[in-house]
């Protein structure tokens, strides 16, 4: 009787060390799935803060591909991609630019540099957790500050959605008139709502000598900018015409955790339309 | 024999139970790691098929903002303008010291007035259209400017005012800046 109670037991436990061994693999697996997977293992880890503007004195982090000279207009196409603005923006953006080089046209970012640089843009922007008005969503936007003039900024109506994130989007800014800027966004999204926006800069003397496209970051963190392809880069000739950028432009360091680079450069024949240049967070599969 | 019974269907059950979690575990990481696959896939994207149209575009008319509180236009008064830029600080960025700014100006105007006052800035309305023109006072850290990059401006500039206009019928927020 008491042998047999025995190996009843003895099997008993047998099957239980068996059970708690399977478990254990089990679960050992799944912690090494855990902790070794890229993306659970970069959730798992702590960001470090950034400067990228959000504090007093540090300026906004950017990837952007840049060329100077005169044009008159400007554009490129943006692959929509879902981002996140950390806390405060992430931001694919197209600018014309007046660097305002021996010319005081008195454009106005901040009183104490009364002649700095004037420009028009346009972009995607996904606003971050510290927007009073629009905390945590995407818009199209557009802002200048022309000659003579402050900082203004336009919002479109209406916030992106799921279908604007399989589509790219079209950005024009060009002289429309003796004193006038066109500003086009065009996501291709026939009707379906949202389709971007068009908007005119007005009574704007600035004259361009700048173009400047791609991501730019404010804050000190949070931000989700997947891979975002900037193709059919064009500048606009005094004459009027458009030609695709045919160089890689100026030298630029993106400023970490912002980053770019030329995917497919510029063509010297502007056979590839301008090439691709490609902006992303760094971390983010970039 | 029952007891063995027990035994196996104890057994089954947590190696279930186990598997389960497994593969929790595992779609996931799989899951998680589905945004950053897709990102290389998209270089291949067909950009040949965005074509400019130039048609069907929406004009830029504000986002929400002010809630309407009466009929006609304008659809809400000094006083909800005054809530409402009490509840939400100026979208440019805080104040300098983070203290709460005061509101220089509220008046309902033309639209075209208001953009006189910004030096011909324009609204987003016909020039007859009514708006909420205000200013309010800082100075403001400009944290939401965006800026272009590699230029000889402030890192982050300041600004002792800050404006907002808002459209009178809907009160939208059609533009703000300094």
């Amino acid at each position: 009787m008491h042998k047999q109670v025995q190996v009843k037991l003895f099997g008993a436990t047998s099957i239980v060390k068996g059970y708690i061994a399977v478990i254990a693999l089990l679960l050992f697996a799944a912690f090494l799935v855990s902790t070794l997977h890229p993306s659970v293992a970069q959730a798992q880890t702590k960001r470090p803060a950034y400067s990228c503007g959000g504090n007093p004195g540090t300026g906004h982090c950017y990837a952007t591909a840049v060329w100077d000279g005169r044009v008159t207009g400007a554009s490129t196409n943006i692959s929509v991609t879902h981002m996140v603005g950390g806390d405060y923006f992430a931001l694919q953006d197209l600018w014309l630019i007046d660097r305002n080089i021996g010319l005081p046209e008195n454009c106005q970012v901040d009183p104490t540099f009364p002649n700095g640089v004037c420009w028009v843009e346009a972009g995607i922007i996904a606003y971050g957790s510290n927007s009073s008005k629009y905390p945590n969503s995407e818009r199209w936007f557009w802002a200048d500050l022309r000659p003579g003039s402050h900082y203004y900024d336009h919002p479109a109506t209406g916030t992106l959605h799921s279908q604007d994130y399989s589509l790219s989007a079209l950005m024009d800014i060009f002289q429309s008139g003796t004193n006038q800027y066109t500003i086009s966004i065009n996501n291709n999204n026939s009707g379906t709502g949202v389709t971007g926006l068009i908007a005119y800069s007005t009574g704007n003397t600035m004259r361009p000598d700048a173009i400047r496209a791609g991501l730019e970051i404010s804050g000190t963190g949070g931000w989700q900018v997947p891979i975002t392809h900037f193709t059919q880069n064009f500048w606009r000739a005094l004459d009027n015409n458009w030609h695709p950028q045919t160089s890689e432009g100026a030298p630029q360091t993106p400023n970490i955790p912002a980053d770019g680079y030329w995917n497919i450069p510029p063509a010297s024949n502007g056979s590839n339309n301008g090439g691709d240049w490609v902006t992303c967070i760094t971390g983010a599969g970039c | 024999m029952l007891m063995k019974i027990r035994q196996s269907i104890l057994l089954s059950s947590g190696l279930l139970a186990s598997m389960l979690a497994l593969v929790v575990v595992l779609s996931f990481a799989w899951n998680t790691n589905t945004s950053y696959q897709a990102s290389p896939n998209s270089r291949t994207l067909d950009h040949n098929k965005a074509q400019y149209q130039g048609q069907k575009l929406q004009s830029a008319i504000g986002v929400p903002a002010i809630t309407p509180s009466q009929p006609g236009i304008p659809a809400f008064t000094i006083d909800d303008v005054k809530h409402y830029l009490a509840s939400h600080s100026f979208e440019g960025g805080p104040t300098v010291d983070r203290s709460s700014y005061s509101i220089d100006t509220i008046q309902f105007l033309k639209a075209k007035q208001a953009s006189v006052l910004m030096q011909g800035e324009v609204v987003g309305l016909p020039d007859d259209a009514l708006v909420c023109y205000t200013v309010l006072r800082g100075p403001f850290i400009l944290q939401n400017v965006r800026m272009p990059p590699g230029e000889p401006i402030p890192a982050t500039p300041i600004a002792s005012r800050g404006v907002e206009v808002f459209d009178a019928r809907t009160g939208n927020l059609l533009v703000w800046g300094t």
